[in-house]
């Protein structure tokens, strides 16, 4: 039960913070900061106990009991939960520290701090979640954090926008997100994550009837389910709100929008791994979706003159990673990147921050140059981090993304291409990380003398936690090393994918009828890292004593980095060895572009004028949903309402009929005149028409 | 406390009475709290005291009232009504408080006005007895008519007409559908009688269209809901948050305790019909929603796009979708309610509901911005408000009934989404760059004891409603019951 203060503390500290308002003002760091370290502390407890062998699973209360639908409240804590629990409330805890230095004599640094609370609580509350309605309600409720605290600075009009677009487009995933859970609902009639994984295997041939075609229904679950991934991580079709999010304060950049929030997908997706095994078509859709906006947000990355842009479209980028990742099935790799990611991201936010917090807060890198001299701490940082996200060894990202490039590599034909776009991607990562860095820290210094004059380094309770995590972006990678030792990651995640049913292959006619590129890739190649029982029979994972699942063979699905013996090992270093020339030659390039001015980049610019316009305004993507979706829905409300509603259902229909009525009236007081001549009149009238009808006829 | 059911009824009406004779203004709004309070105070025992494990009617008393038609005074208590007459009682106080000061003009009659309304209210909820509930249903326009055309805006007298006459329309047919089904079912008004009688096949369809003009232009379903813009945008903040929380309930909970009962046949056989015209209130109203300018008729809008959740789950005849009708019906109440209560307390400060007037309220009135962000966040369904609970559980009734329908139903998850953001980013956010905003005053504490009662509930709902479930499980049960033994609706194939 201890385990219930983790989210409880820091929804505690906002509960204060936001009753107390009054008396808090700029005290509320008093309170929000020792309630997440504390958080911090007993997840770090919740780790250990994990890591030997006690893994929690229990229910608080019953949230909506109606009949047989009884979801609950409750904690379930095994070792993915447990990885990022300790991501959470670590990066939480800094940025909190961090705040305390960055928002200073900001307006309202009581609520920033209340919100960030919140989301922690929020965060906790979805990944600790054992069942999918609570995992919906912390879905919701981070987004609902980003909202408001995107809209920080309210009073900007790019804020408030920036908000509303980050709302509806989550929304938009959460619609399909909610039509997943209910077609889970409908097929399993349970929510509870045990009983939906254990029984989803019984319905793999399950098909419904989708606007006249048969489809899998285990395929449409996976497919919906991951729309709302699409929405919470920023992938291709509902991916630019996250580079707008910007607008909120940097700290809730890193935490939010880099190190937590952005990564509820990837975390979902590998959660549901059960669902998500069964359907090829679905892994299909997954890891190509990843792999187009890893190369879609790489290409934005490399032209942006805004600092955090352009780290954000690196998140939306190394996002991309992740989710190909899991989408070949890679899930230890994908949650591996993205604990290494979330710490050297997060970095690199508040480094980024730090720059700008220093530089009278300036954001545009064409105006910044040769700061290093003013920020040693900062410089060294970002330094670090640079070199994580580029891939540099020893540094995290170097472990992390190699990994998920070797998953890829051993992914049959297409996931021979996806470790092109792999490829192609790191490259431009290392460069367009490098630019930032030395348009910052060298190049020309094209500060004004305004800025100069207050250039200083932060503070120390910022600069604390760049050297936490700058640490971090050098040792965590170590965890995956899959060259001396044991590979941390593996033995310790391992067994969370080794759930016996993604040994059961689906058949075939039980697939949605199109062609089945993935599956028959996967065949020929022999080892299909996520349906087919393993060839290579036992693995040595499964003999793992942290195993909670049934030790099966063929940890395929995790394992794939080593199920391949002494010549895999060769090969996986000549790959190593080759993605890190290709990131040191990015990191050179960046550095004969921008170390020194030079004027190559500019007339490369001129010469692919179209290429260069496309990327700096991120392939019109705004444009064109402003144009397909937001200026016409406005208009068709508009018109809507004036032609359908006040016209047409008002006025003619509803009016009409009191018009006519009236009418109606008008023209029947004539025949009441009260005057007997006039009825007699009319009378005889009649009598003269009827007979004279009568005798004509 | 015996006949404790026509206590809650009549106390307001006594209230009324004396208020009659008292002619002071001060005192009158004074005896109106005290009486709305007590009232809801004597109405608590109701739930507390509810027995969970029957289907049958509590609190019941059955008096001959007028024996040559057979007319009884007969009221009594189920799992349907229980929580609508609670919501009633509770948020009466609500509409006294927020006309302390905004009615100036002859504020002891509006007080009164109110009073008679709740009266009428609360026994429409509690009757069984057809012909007092037709009484009770109509007594409720008078009060409503004057509220609007006196106490209204420029265009009252127009609107007052329009909400008076459409109605009437509406309530005329459900007469003559009494009527019938008076002699039909042997000279008895009865509502308990009268669901244990058969009618034929065609008569329940004449009785069923009858029915459903009255109650679908309460509630409003589209297209019969034009009348309910013009009608929020001339009443006074207490007649728009009466007319949002509790009067449009009344259409809804007439299909439920008469259509579903009585015309079951007939129900089962029209359902694609109220679906679809539900499905398209959703879509319709969040659209319409989004076109306004006018705070007062955007909430209007909206409330039209809510409520085809609630028909939506009456309709789908399993537990989750009728109960969560009840529970997206409370839940308006309190939301839509506050919401309109939000408007009134910068109506009374701006005195316009020029949506381009506001912006930056978040700067002056922090307080005011929190509540109303609340509120919004409650109306577009976030889970841990109480919004969630009744949407969420329609979505899955209807989702399991007919997938198209849940699935049709749900785009209203984006759609009020946008509407209702689109307003808080026009009111609360945005730069505060109207000089007549920047002064403007925070919560008072009368409007801070408005809102923060409401805030509260909207959390307890939305995390621990099991409450407010556990008392309709029966009487939802013995509803289904009833129409599980006909045949099924036609279902919509297109996903299932």
């Amino acid at each position: 039960m201890l385990y219930v203060l983790i989210p409880l503390l820091p929804l505690f500290s906002f509960i204060m913070v936001g009753l107390f308002q009054k008396w808090m003002r700029n005290q509320a760091h008093l309170i929000c900061v020792p309630m997440v370290f504390a958080s911090f502390g007993l997840s770090v407890y919740a780790f250990m106990q994990v890591a030997g062998g006690n893994p929690v699973n229990f229910d608080l209360y019953e949230w909506i009991p109606v009949g047989d639908f009884r979801p609950t409240f409750g904690i379930m804590i095994d070792q993915l939960t447990a990885s990022m629990l300790l991501l959470v409330t670590l990066v939480s805890s800094l940025v909190h520290l961090y705040t305390v230095g960055y928002m200073h004599g900001d307006g309202g640094y009581d609520r920033f701090f209340a919100y960030i609370s919140l989301f922690t609580f929020s965060m906790l509350a979805l990944v600790m979640s054992n069942n999918f309605l609570q995992l919906f309600f912390g879905w919701e409720m981070v987004g609902l954090c980003s909202y408001l605290l995107i809209v920080h600075w309210y009073e900007r009009k790019a804020s408030t926008n920036a908000s509303f677009k980050a709302f509806i487009q989550n929304r938009v995933g959460d619609l399909g997100f909610a039509l997943g859970i209910f077609l889970v609902w409908d097929t399993v009639g349970s929510l509870d994550y045990g009983t939906v994984f254990a029984a989803i295997g019984d319905h793999r041939n399950d098909t419904m009837n989708l606007l006249g075609t048969q489809v899998n229904v285990v395929t449409m679950i996976a497919l919906l389910l991951f729309v709302g991934a699409v929405g919470k991580s920023a992938q291709f079709l509902l991916h630019s709100w996250l580079p707008d999010a910007m607008e909120g304060p940097t700290p809730i950049s890193a935490l939010i929008h880099a190190a937590t929030m952005v990564t509820a997908g990837i975390f979902m997706v590998s959660r549901c791994h059960p669902i998500f095994n069964l359907s090829e078509t679905a892994m299909m859709v997954v890891a190509l979706t990843g792999a187009f906006t890893a190369l879609f947000g790489a290409t934005i990355a490399l032209t942006q003159n805004d600092i955090k842009k352009v780290v954000a479209y690196s998140t939306m980028s190394q996002l991309g990673y992740m989710v190909m990742a899991c989408g070949i099935g890679a899930y230890v790799a994908g949650m591996f990147h993205l604990l290494t990611h979330g710490v050297f991201k997060a970095l690199l936010f508040l480094a980024a921050g730090s720059v700008i917090h220093a530089l009278s807060a300036e954001q545009d890198i064409r105006k910044m140059g040769q700061a290093k001299k003013y920020m040693p701490t900062t410089y060294w940082t970002m330094l670090w981090g640079s070199l994580a996200l580029a891939g540099i060894f020893p540094f995290a990202g170097f472990f992390s993304k190699d990994e998920i490039l070797w998953e890829a590599w051993n992914a049959g034909v297409m996931g021979k291409g996806l470790w092109l776009i792999g490829v192609i991607v790191a490259f431009m990562t290392a460069f367009y990380t490098f630019r930032v860095f030395f348009m910052v820290f060298y190049g020309k210094d094209n500060m004004t003398d305004e800025m100069r004059s207050h250039a200083h380094e932060s503070p120390r309770v910022i600069t604390i936690p760049l050297v936490v995590l700058a640490v971090g972006a050098l040792f965590v990678g170590w965890l995956g090393n899959p060259m001396f030792g044991p590979n941390l990651s593996h033995n310790f995640l391992g067994p969370v994918f080794n759930t016996p049913v993604s040994h059961v292959p689906v058949t075939e006619h039980a697939q949605l009828q199109m062609p089945n590129l993935v599956g028959e890739a996967f065949a020929e190649e022999g080892h299909d890292p996520h349906a087919a029982p393993a060839p290579h029979g036992e693995d040595p994972q499964a003999a793992d004593p942290h195993a909670m699942a049934p030790a099966a063979h063929g940890a395929a699905a995790a394992g794939g980095a080593e199920h391949g013996g002494g010549h895999n090992k060769t090969m996986e270093f000549l790959l190593m060895a080759f993605s890190l020339a290709v990131a040191g030659s990015g990191i050179f390039m960046a550095y004969a572009w921008y170390y020194r001015p030079n004027e190559a980049p500019a007339k490369l610019a001129a010469s692919y004028n179209g290429l260069y316009q496309g990327s700096l305004n991120k392939w019109y993507w705004d444009e064109l949903y402003d144009a397909v979706f937001v200026r016409p829905t406005v208009k068709f409300a508009h018109g809507l309402w004036r032609v359908a509603d006040e016209i047409v259902i008002d006025k003619v229909l509803v009016d009409g009929v009191a018009i006519t009525t009236r009418i109606g009236g008008e023209i029947l007081k004539f025949f009441q005149t009260g005057r007997v001549q006039h009825y007699a009149m009319v009378m005889s009238l009649g009598i003269f028409v009827i007979l004279g009808g009568f005798f004509l006829f | 406390m015996d006949h404790l059911l026509t206590w809650v009824i009549f106390l307001p009406l006594i209230g009324a009475g004396i208020a009659f004779l008292v002619k002071d203004h001060q005192t009158v709004k004074v005896l109106a709290l005290v009486t709305t309070i007590a009232d809801f105070l004597i109405s608590l025992p109701l739930w507390m005291k509810f027995d969970h494990g029957t289907a049958n009617f509590q609190f019941v008393e059955k008096y001959s009232w007028i024996p040559t038609f057979n007319i009884n005074y007969h009221i009594g208590v189920d799992g349907i009504s229980l929580l609508l007459i609670i919501m009633t009682t509770f948020l009466a106080p609500f509409c006294v408080l927020c006309s302390w000061n905004a009615i100036a003009d002859r504020n002891r009659e509006f007080m009164i006005n109110i009073m008679v309304m709740q009266t009428a209210m609360v026994g429409v909820f509690a009757a069984l007895d057809m012909a007092l509930f037709y009484i009770f249903w109509e007594a409720m326009l008078i009060p409503m008519y004057l509220i609007v055309g006196v106490w209204g805006g420029v265009n009252r007298i127009y609107a007052a007409l329009k909400f008076f006459i459409y109605t009437l329309a509406g309530s005329l047919l459900l007469l003559v559908a009494m009527i019938y089904m008076f002699f039909k079912a042997g000279h008895t008004f009865d509502i308990p009688a009268l669901m244990n009688t058969p009618f034929a096949p065609e008569a329940q369809f004449w009785l069923f269209l009858a029915m459903f003009v009255a109650f679908a232009i309460k509630v409003p379903m589209f297209p019969f809901h034009t009348w309910l813009p013009h009608a929020h945008v001339q009443a006074p903040t207490a007649g728009s948050v009466i007319l949002a929380s509790v009067m449009l309930k009344m259409g809804a909970y007439g299909f439920l305790r008469f259509c579903l009962p009585m015309l079951t046949e007939a129900s089962l056989s029209l359902t694609p019909f109220i679906l679809t015209l539900s499905v398209v209130a959703i879509i319709y109203g969040a659209y319409m929603a989004l076109a306004q300018t006018d705070i007062k008729k955007l909430i209007a809008y909206s409330s039209v796009s809510h409520m085809g959740f609630v028909t939506i789950g009456m309709f789908v005849y399993n537990q989750l979708g009728i109960e969560g009708a009840i529970m997206q019906m409370v839940n308006h109440g309190v939301t839509t309610g506050a919401l309109f209560l939000c408007v009134g307390i910068i109506y009374d400060r701006r005195h316009t509901r020029d949506l381009s007037e506001y912006g930056g309220l978040a700067k002056t009135m922090p307080m005011f911005a929190t509540c109303f962000v609340i509120f919004s966040m409650a109306s577009i369904g976030l889970p841990g408000t109480n919004g969630f609970i009744g949407e969420f559980m329609v979505l899955l009734g209807a989702f399991t009934y007919d997938r198209l329908t849940g699935v049709l139903a749900a785009t209203g998850i984006v759609l009020g989404a946008v509407y209702m953001l689109y307003l808080v980013a026009r009111m609360i956010w945005s730069e505060c760059s109207n000089p007549e905003n920047q002064k403007l005053t925070d919560l008072s504490l009368r409007e801070f004891t408005i809102l923060a009662p409401l805030v509260v509930l909207t959390f307890v709902i939305g995390l621990y409603p099991a409450p407010f479930l556990e008392v309709m499980h029966v009487s939802v049960e013995h509803l289904i019951n009833q129409t599980a033994g006909l045949a099924g609706a036609p279902q919509i194939a297109l996903l299932k």
